[in-house]
């Protein structure tokens, strides 16, 4: 197939999975937001776990399964299609949940008991303003996001054998084509990420002084039946995204950790590379949520947010476009001297975390009230020691706490990246996602899933671990002159 | 209540990450200027499970560090022949350890090799080797039919027939790389590239089943998604070893099998020569012939070794070294399979 032809299936794929993930995002969010009150940690665990399971496991275990229906490539689109909509649902719900509606329940009740009246909140005109605010605009911004996820989706595309423009590029390099040449092949599928980049941004500059409402407000009491088959959805992403390949490689991985133990240098390298990717992880985790403190925090002027968003472009438009680039950029004769050090993988890896950081930036400023980081601020600068340490404790909770999980995550995606690894981590420090690459493609073995689930394992015990001691960290140098201003 | 918390320009994360960026720049320069001094830079297309335990003895016995770069399906974004030619003006590698030959042959072409002909060079046949010691070839492997034993015989016969018919049970890896490329260079030479242009759209029209590489088409046939596929005899026994019920068969071309040697060459412009040298006769020697053949992979030790010590699975193919399809003078209808398969699958 051809790269406009491969480059179009991906386009009618990724628009197909948008558009039913909006649907079932906001469909979703409803559960979160009636759950809201009881605080269903449970919930919000189940909702959110597929998207943080990295692609390279699902992929993994779905193409063992898919083998067997290789007479039937229809119905490997269709479980390839379901698993990558099963993992962008999960930012769709969160879009929604932290997003504010522009037309209040009271505003379209009034809209549909006047509707068979001859007023004008009837005409056509009115109710395409309403389809347009109610509907439209606020899923547009988050139809792109799931799009844009959809579009550059590589790993598990590449482990069962799925036409897609990123798999194509990798294949033609493998040909042997020149780089300059790879990189013309990117400018359909970039102008196409960039087209549907630019339309979100015109929409969001044309919504941002739209008033928003107050969530709360808003919150809808679901049906019965509603409530019955948003459970059924998430229950079934879970199990299909997290519980069977989670069982696969588990199993595998549990009965012959002992055979891994035995072969000392087979442990050793995994091991080695293992926290090579940690370390990339954690710094361009820090580097990236750093650079998107700076550029959104609260009361940041409009260009530098505007500057952040520019910043944002390189990550948007794909590993593979961003690691071939920098890649071409860094074998030049100026650039030689940094090719193949730390520095080049580092810098693709903090662009390819951006946009994921800011997204999640946004996320915790839209969750967080001034008022209470106000207050935790006051309580933990009391001259009573007692206080002044529930105070700092708070403000951990409210504050602390989840910046800590969102450098934690866009550590662990940068752990499991593939395509930046491969291209520029230097000869002598690759990371463990690319050994355990390399071997999927010869089929499954105890062995492999021992070290995929001990590669799993290892990041999250680290995390769980390095959790209290941040904890204590940030209480005791928590920077008191934030707040340095009251009105 | 009306307050305000006023962030400043520059956060506490911020600083974190300007500090961590100055650390990364002075940890890279350092990097840059050791790796100028140190270690022996080898990439490797061998796969990494068998080939590291061999580097890591060479280290220890020679006291050398080797810093290895290897070519899994992942790495295929720049293949390690494609890096070493994109490389050429600022070189990184010293020594190309190639899982096959015809590559190496083009970087020759290109002349991006240094000639060198030691002890190793002189064990090698001259069929597998460089006939001014650009490179050399040692320890093979050969390109066979797998079947599925509960679906098909290993048996020419049956396979000619499963071969005439539909091909939907049948599974070939993308000819654009690796060692379907070389199946697919020996064909052009044997038959032209007319008639392999034939070949090729009547195994597409009988729609037989294109994989993105030979283990995926070795998981088909183990499966028993599919009852015959091409592949190479490491992947052939990978699946033997997991009591998969597969047979094999080598693949013939005029009555030749096609055997498809590893290839070691020194990069041009290395500034470790000398250490590049000892590697290389290192790779070329009884030892590591031995250990390849033994290794899971059940390499065919292409110099003179003691047969003894070889496995037996191994042993059976021996007689295959003769009957070998010269490989090194396909240069020309490399490119000529290569620039056609390019306009049939990168357009």
């Amino acid at each position: 197939m051809s790269l406009a032809t491969i480059c179009g299936v991906t386009l009618l794929r990724s628009l197909i999975i948008s558009i039913l993930g909006v649907l079932l995002s906001r469909h979703l969010s409803h559960l979160i937001n009636a759950g809201r009150s009881k605080r269903s940690f449970l919930l919000l665990i189940l909702i959110l776990t597929p998207f943080l399971v990295p692609e390279l496991i699902v992929g993994y275990a779905w193409s063992l399964i898919s083998l067997k229906l290789v007479h039937y490539p229809l119905l490997i689109e269709l479980i390839y299609s379901s698993l990558v909509l099963l993992k962008v649902v999960p930012v769709g719900i969160v879009c929604f949940y932290f997003s504010s509606p522009f037309i209040s329940t009271e505003a379209d009740y009034i809209r549909k008991s006047v509707n068979s009246n001859s007023t004008p909140l009837s005409d056509l005109k009115t109710h395409w303003s309403f389809f347009l605010w109610k509907h439209l605009l606020p899923s547009l911004p988050v139809g792109v996001l799931l799009f844009l996820l959809a579009f550059q989706e590589f790993e598990m595309a590449s482990l069962i054998y799925r036409d897609s423009w990123m798999v194509w590029v990798f294949d033609a390099q493998a040909g042997g084509v020149p780089i300059s040449e790879t990189i013309s092949f990117l400018t359909g599928p970039l102008l196409i990420e960039l087209v549907v980049i630019a339309g979100v941004l015109y929409c969001l500059t044309r919504i941002q002084f739209q008033p928003r409402l107050d969530l709360l407000s808003n919150v809808k009491q679901s049906s019965f039946l509603s409530t019955v088959q948003s459970w059924g959805y998430v229950l079934t992403a879970f199990f299909v995204v997290v519980v069977i390949p989670f069982s696969l490689t588990g199993w595998g991985g549990l009965i012959s950790l002992g055979s891994l133990f035995q072969n000392q240098l087979q442990l050793t390298e995994t091991l080695r590379e293992c926290i090579w990717g940690l370390v990339y992880g954690v710094t361009s985790a820090i580097g990236a949520w750093g650079l998107a403190s700076f550029f959104f925090s609260r009361n940041q002027p409009r260009h530098l947010k505007l500057l952040g968003f520019l910043f944002c472009l390189p990550g948007l438009c794909g590993s593979l476009t961003l690691s071939i680039v920098m890649a071409n950029l860094f074998l030049t004769d100026s650039g030689h001297w940094l090719y193949d050090t730390p520095l080049a993988f580092f810098i693709a890896l903090v662009l390819f975390l951006f946009p994921r950081a800011v997204f999640l930036k946004l996320i915790i400023l839209a969750s967080q009230e001034n008022d209470s980081l106000y207050l935790t601020r006051l309580l933990s600068l009391s001259k009573n020691q007692t206080q002044s340490q529930s105070g700092g404790y708070l403000h951990w909770s409210v504050n602390g706490k989840m910046q800590y999980w969102a450098v934690v995550l866009l550590a662990f995606w940068a752990y499991w990246d593939v395509t930046i690894s491969s291209i520029l981590a230097p000869n002598n420090t690759m990371t463990s996602s690319i050994r355990l690459y390399g071997l999927m493609h010869y089929g499954q073995n105890s062995v492999l899933s021992a070290m995929t689930f001990l590669n799993f394992c290892i990041p999250v015990l680290i995390s769980l671990l390095f959790f209290p001691i941040v904890r204590i960290l940030w209480m005791t140098v928590s920077d008191r002159s934030t707040m340095n201003k009251t009105v | 209540m009306n307050q305000k918390t006023r962030g400043r320009l520059f956060s506490g994360w911020f600083i974190l990450a300007m500090v961590e960026l100055v650390a990364i720049i002075s940890i890279g320069i350092f990097f840059f200027y050791q790796q100028n001094e140190d270690a022996l830079v080898v990439y490797c297309a061998h796969d990494a499970v068998f080939s590291e335990e061999i580097l890591k003895a060479f280290e220890q016995r020679t006291g050398i560090k080797v810093e290895p770069r290897f070519d899994t399906e992942a790495t295929k974004s720049l293949g390690l022949t494609n890096l070493i030619i994109r490389e050429k003006n600022h070189p990184r590698c010293d020594v190309f350890w190639n899982n096959q030959t015809l590559g190496t042959v083009d970087l020759k072409e290109q002349g991006l090799l240094e000639a060198y002909q030691g002890e190793g060079y002189s064990r090698i046949p001259d069929q597998f080797k460089d006939e001014d010691g650009y490179w050399t070839g040692f320890a093979a492997r050969l390109r066979v039919y797998i079947t599925n034993t509960e679906k098909l015989n290993a048996s020419k016969e049956s396979i000619d027939q499963k071969l005439s018919g539909p091909l939907n049970e049948v599974a070939i890896a993308k000819p654009l790389y690796g060692t379907t490329l070389t199946h697919y260079t020996v064909l052009c030479d044997a038959w032209g590239l007319e008639e392999l242009k034939k070949w090729h759209h009547s195994l597409e029209k009988r729609k037989i089943q294109e994989t993105s590489g030979n283990a995926s088409v070795k998981n088909l046939v183990a499966s028993g998604a599919c009852a015959l596929g091409f592949t190479d005899t490491d992947d052939y026994f990978v699946a033997v070893d997991e009591d998969s019920p597969v047979a094999a068969l080598p693949v013939t071309v005029d009555g030749r099998v096609i055997l498809i040697p590893n290839s070691v060459a020194i990069i041009k412009g290395t500034k470790k020569r000398k250490q590049a040298e000892l590697l290389v006769d290192y790779l070329l020697s009884e030892e590591v012939e031995l250990k390849l053949a033994r290794s899971q992979s059940r390499q065919i030790p292409l110099g003179k070794v003691d047969w003894t010590h070889v496995p037996e699975t191994v042993r059976k193919f021996q007689s295959t070294i003769e009957k070998a399809y010269p490989l090194s003078n396909l240069v020309t209808q490399r490119a000529k399979t290569l620039a056609w398969l390019k306009s049939e699958y990168v357009k």
